[in-house]
C-alpha cells in the first residue's frame, strides 16, 4: 500500500454557507469520527479541519482519487447530505496538489480574508486533536510541521498580515496613530447597534480602559454595556460624555447629524485642545463634516475607513504572490521528502526480490552445478548476480531520477514496479511503521 | 584634513537623505512594499546619519585645530548648531524608543547646509564683535544650544504638521511601530520646555554683553536682528504660556515653532551677510 497524500472537502470558494454549516463538525464529533473514518475507509492517517469557511479532510491512504470519493461519501453519510450535492461542491486533490493546498491553507493564502491570522491556530488545533486521537502518522506529521513553518515564514517575511481588514479594526489602528497606546484613552460609543458592538470589542481588545455608551434606548444601551463592560449614559449626557472621550464611534440610525459643529466647538473648548478622533460609521451620517474645521478634531466616515480597508486588501493580495513563492519552497521540501520515502524502500525491496530469485534459482540448479569446483561455482554465481544487477540497473536509475522529477511520474513508476515484479510493499510498510513510531513519541515537540 | 572630512560628511548626509527618502517612498498607501525593506532603509538611514554626524564632528574638530572654534563666526555657530540638532535627534530616538525617520529626513539636509556654511564661510571675519569675554562666550554658547534645540523642535513640528495634514486629508495609512500624533506633540512640547529657558538665558547674557560693549547706542543698524531674536524667544514663551493657559497645541503650536526658527534664521542671515 502506497502513502498518497489527499486533501478533500469544501470551503468558501466551492460551497455556499448553507452547505458548509451542515458539514461543520465540533471537536467532540471530530474525535469520534476520525478513528471511525480511518478504519472504515482504510486510511493510514487523517485529520479534519472544520471552521466557518471550510470543512476539509487531510488524509494519507492508497489511491488518493478513490479515497477522496470515499471520504466525501462518509461525510455525506455522517452529516446526512446527499452525495451528489456534496460532490458538486467539493474538491479532491492528491500528491503535490494536496500538499500545496494544505500549506496554502495554513499560510492563510486560501482564506476569505487573505492573511487573516486565525486559520493557522485553527489548523494547529485540528492537528493536535487528530494527534491525540491517534490518526496522525509520519506523512501528515511532516506535512503539517512544514506547513506551520511555511505559515510562520509568510507572516514574518511578507506583509501579508499587515493593515487591518475590517472597518472597526481600521478605526482602532487610526486611533493608535493619533493617540499611541490606547491604554488610558476614553472611548464613547454613540448608538448601540451591531457596528457599535463590534467597535467596542476592538477598542477593549486594544486596551481602552474607559468605555461609555450613549444611546436613545436605555435598554439596548445597557445591554451593550453588560456585554462590553464600561458604563451607560443617557442621551442627554452626550455633550458631557463627548468632553471625556478621546475616541468617539457613532453609529445611530438618526436621520440628522447628532454631533454638529456648535456642539463640538463647546466640547473642544472644554477639552482644552486635547485631540478627539470621531468615527462616523452611520448612514445617514451622524457627524456634521463641518466639525473638521475645528482644530484637533479628526473625523473619518464609513467611506474613508472602507477606502483604507480596500487599500490594505489590495496590498495583501500583492503580498500573496510573494507569500505563495515562500510556500512553494516549503512544499518542495515536503514533496522531496515524500518522494524519497516512496522510492527508497521500493528500490531496496526490488533488490531483495532479485537477490531472492537468484539464490532460489542457484539452489534449484545446485544438483547440476555439483560437478563444478569452488572457483567455478563462484564464477557462475557472479555471472548470474551480474546479469540480474545489470537488468535492474536501468529501472533503478529511472526510479531514483523520478524521485526528483514529477511526483505523478514517481507514483506511476512505483505502481508499475509493484505490478511488474509482484512486490507487495511489505518491506515499505515495515519501514513506514517504524518511522511512524518516532513522531508518535516526539510529535508534541516537533510541531508545537 | 578638513576637506577630506568635509567631503565625506557631505556625502554621508546626502546618502542619509536618499535612504530616508527611500523609506518614505516605500510607505505610500497601498503599496506592496515589505516592512523589511522599509525597516532596512530606516536603519541604514540612521546609521548613515550617525556616520555623517561623526564626520561632521571631525570637521568641527579640524576647524578648532586651525583656530576656528565653533563660536568664532556665525557660520561656525550654524554648523555647530546643526550638528547638535543631529545629536539631539539620536537622544530623542533613544529616549523615546520610537522611530521618527521623517525627522531624520528633515535634519539631514539641514545639517548638510550648516556644514557647508561652516566650512565655506567659517573663517572668522575681521570686523566681528570681539567675543573674548566670558559673557560673550556664554551668550554664543547658549544661543547655539538654543538654535540646535529649536531646529530639532521645528523638525518635530514639521513632521507633526505633515502627519496631521495626511490624517485630515484621509491619505494617512496606519503603520505599526511609528510614533503617534500625540507622541509628536509631547516630544515637541518637551523640546520647547528646554528651548525656552536656554533662549531666555541667551537673551539675558546678550543684553548684558551689549551693555558691557557700551549700551544700545552701539547697536546701530542691528535692531532688526535683535527684533528677530526677540520674536523667536517670544514665540517659544508663547508656546509654553498658551499651552498652560488655553491648551494651545497641535497645528498652531507647530506653526509657531516654525515661525520661531524662521526668526532665528533671519538673525543668522543678518550675521552672515555682515560677516
Amino acid at each position: 500500500m502506497s502513502d498518497e497524500l489527499l486533501a478533500v472537502g469544501l470551503n468558501h470558494r466551492t460551497a455556499p454557507v448553507e452547505l458548509r454549516e451542515r458539514l461543520a463538525a465540533s471537536g467532540e464529533l471530530v474525535v469520534q469520527a476520525l478513528p471511525d473514518m480511518v478504519r472504515q475507509l482504510e486510511l493510514r492517517e487523517a485529520m479534519i479541519v472544520s471552521t466557518c469557511n471550510r470543512v476539509e479532510v487531510y488524509a494519507v491512504g492508497p489511491s488518493w482519487s478513490r479515497a477522496g470519493g470515499r471520504v466525501l461519501d462518509y461525510l455525506g453519510r455522517v452529516h446526512r447530505v446527499e452525495g451528489e450535492v456534496l460532490r458538486s461542491h467539493a474538491f479532491i486533490r492528491g500528491h503535490d496538489d494536496a500538499a500545496r493546498h494544505i500549506f496554502r491553507v495554513a499560510a492563510s493564502l486560501e482564506s476569505m480574508v487573505v492573511g487573516e491570522p486565525q486559520i493557522l491556530g485553527q489548523v494547529k488545533d485540528a492537528f493536535d486533536l487528530a494527534r491525540r486521537t491517534g490518526t496522525i502518522g509520519a506523512v501528515l506529521d511532516r506535512c503539517l510541521t512544514l506547513a506551520f513553518r511555511g505559515a510562520k515564514r509568510v507572516r514574518t517575511e511578507t506583509e501579508i498580515a499587515r493593515g487591518a481588514a475590517s472597518v472597526p479594526s481600521v478605526a482602532v489602528d487610526l486611533a493608535r496613530s493619533i493617540f499611541g497606546e490606547l491604554r488610558g484613552c476614553g472611548a464613547l460609543l454613540v448608538g448601540a447597534g451591531e457596528m457599535a458592538q463590534q467597535s467596542g470589542v476592538y477598542l477593549k481588545a486594544a486596551g481602552v480602559t474607559e468605555l461609555a455608551v450613549v444611546n436613545r434606548s436605555q435598554a439596548r444601551g445597557e445591554a451593550l454595556v453588560r456585554e462590553l463592560g464600561g458604563r451607560y449614559a443617557d442621551w442627554g449626557q452626550l455633550e458631557l460624555e463627548l468632553r471625556r472621550a478621546d475616541i468617539v464611534i457613532s453609529s445611530t440610525g438618526a436621520s440628522q447629524p447628532v454631533i454638529d459643529r456648535p456642539l463640538m466647538k463647546r466640547v473642544m473648548r472644554a477639552r482644552r485642545g486635547a485631540p478627539v478622533f470621531l468615527v462616523d460609521i452611520a448612514v445617514p451620517r451622524d457627524v456634521d463634516p463641518e466639525v473638521t474645521r475645528l482644530g484637533q478634531v479628526f473625523l473619518y466616515n464609513i467611506d474613508d475607513l472602507q477606502g483604507i480597508v480596500h487599500d490594505n486588501m489590495r496590498s495583501r493580495v500583492a503580498e500573496a504572490e510573494r507569500a505563495a513563492d515562500l510556500v512553494e519552497e516549503e512544499v518542495a521540501g515536503f514533496v522531496a521528502w515524500h518522494r524519497s520515502r516512496a522510492i527508497g524502500p521500493l528500490i531496496r525491496e526490488l533488490q531483495q526480490h532479485a537477490k531472492a530469485i537468484v539464490e532460489a534459482e542457484l539452489e534449484r540448479a545446485s544438483g547440476k552445478l555439483a560437478t563444478l569446483d569452488k572457483t567455478q561455482l563462484k564464477a557462475v554465481q557472479r555471472v548470474v548476480h551480474g546479469v540480474v544487477q545489470k537488468m535492474l540497473h536501468r529501472p533503478m536509475t529511472q526510479l531514483r531520477a523520478a524521485s526528483s522529477a514529477q511526483q505523478r511520474v514517481s507514483y506511476d513508476l512505483v505502481e508499475a514496479c509493484e505490478v511488474l515484479f509482484e512486490l507487495r510493499g511489505e518491506q515499505r510498510e515495515r519501514e513506514a511503521a517504524a518511522e511512524e513510531a518516532v513522531p508518535a513519541a516526539a510529535g508534541v515537540e516537533s510541531s508545537s | 584634513m578638513l576637506y577630506p572630512l568635509f567631503i565625506l560628511a557631505a556625502l554621508a548626509y546626502g546618502a542619509t537623505t536618499f535612504l530616508y527618502g527611500t523609506n518614505s517612498s516605500t510607505a505610500s498607501p497601498g503599496s506592496p512594499s515589505s516592512s523589511g525593506v522599509r525597516e532596512r532603509s530606516r536603519r541604514a538611514g540612521d546609521i548613515s546619519l550617525a556616520i555623517a554626524g561623526l564626520l561632521h564632528t571631525g570637521c568641527v574638530g579640524a576647524q578648532c585645530v586651525e583656530g576656528d572654534h565653533p563660536f568664532a563666526s556665525v557660520f561656525l555657530v550654524v554648523s555647530f548648531a546643526a550638528l547638535s540638532a543631529v545629536l539631539g535627534y539620536f537622544v530623542v530616538v533613544v529616549a523615546l524608543r520610537k522611530n521618527v525617520p521623517s525627522l531624520g529626513a528633515i535634519l539631514a539636509p539641514v545639517a548638510l547646509i550648516g556644514l557647508v556654511l561652516g566650512v565655506l564661510f567659517g573663517e572668522p571675519a575681521s570686523n566681528h564683535l570681539a567675543a573674548t569675554s566670558l559673557l560673550a562666550k556664554s551668550h554664543i554658547g547658549l544661543a547655539t544650544a538654543g538654535i540646535a534645540l529649536l531646529t530639532l523642535a521645528a523638525g518635530v513640528a514639521a513632521v507633526y504638521l505633515a502627519m496631521e495634514r495626511r490624517l485630515r486629508q484621509k491619505i494617512f495609512r496606519p503603520r505599526p511601530g511609528g510614533i503617534s500624533l500625540l507622541g509628536l506633540d509631547r516630544m515637541h512640547h518637551r523640546l520647547i520646555l528646554l528651548v525656552t529657558p536656554v533662549l531666555t538665558l541667551a537673551l539675558v547674557t546678550g543684553v548684558l554683553w551689549i551693555l558691557q560693549l557700551g549700551g544700545p547706542e552701539m547697536l546701530g543698524p542691528r535692531w532688526l536682528e535683535l527684533a528677530a531674536g526677540g520674536a523667536a524667544w517670544l514665540a517659544s514663551v508663547t508656546l509654553l504660556v498658551t499651552r498652560a493657559a488655553f491648551g494651545m497645541r497641535g497645528r498652531q503650536a507647530a506653526g509657531l515653532t516654525i515661525i520661531a526658527l524662521l526668526s532665528i534664521i533671519i538673525v543668522l542671515s543678518f550675521y552672515g551677510v555682515r560677516g
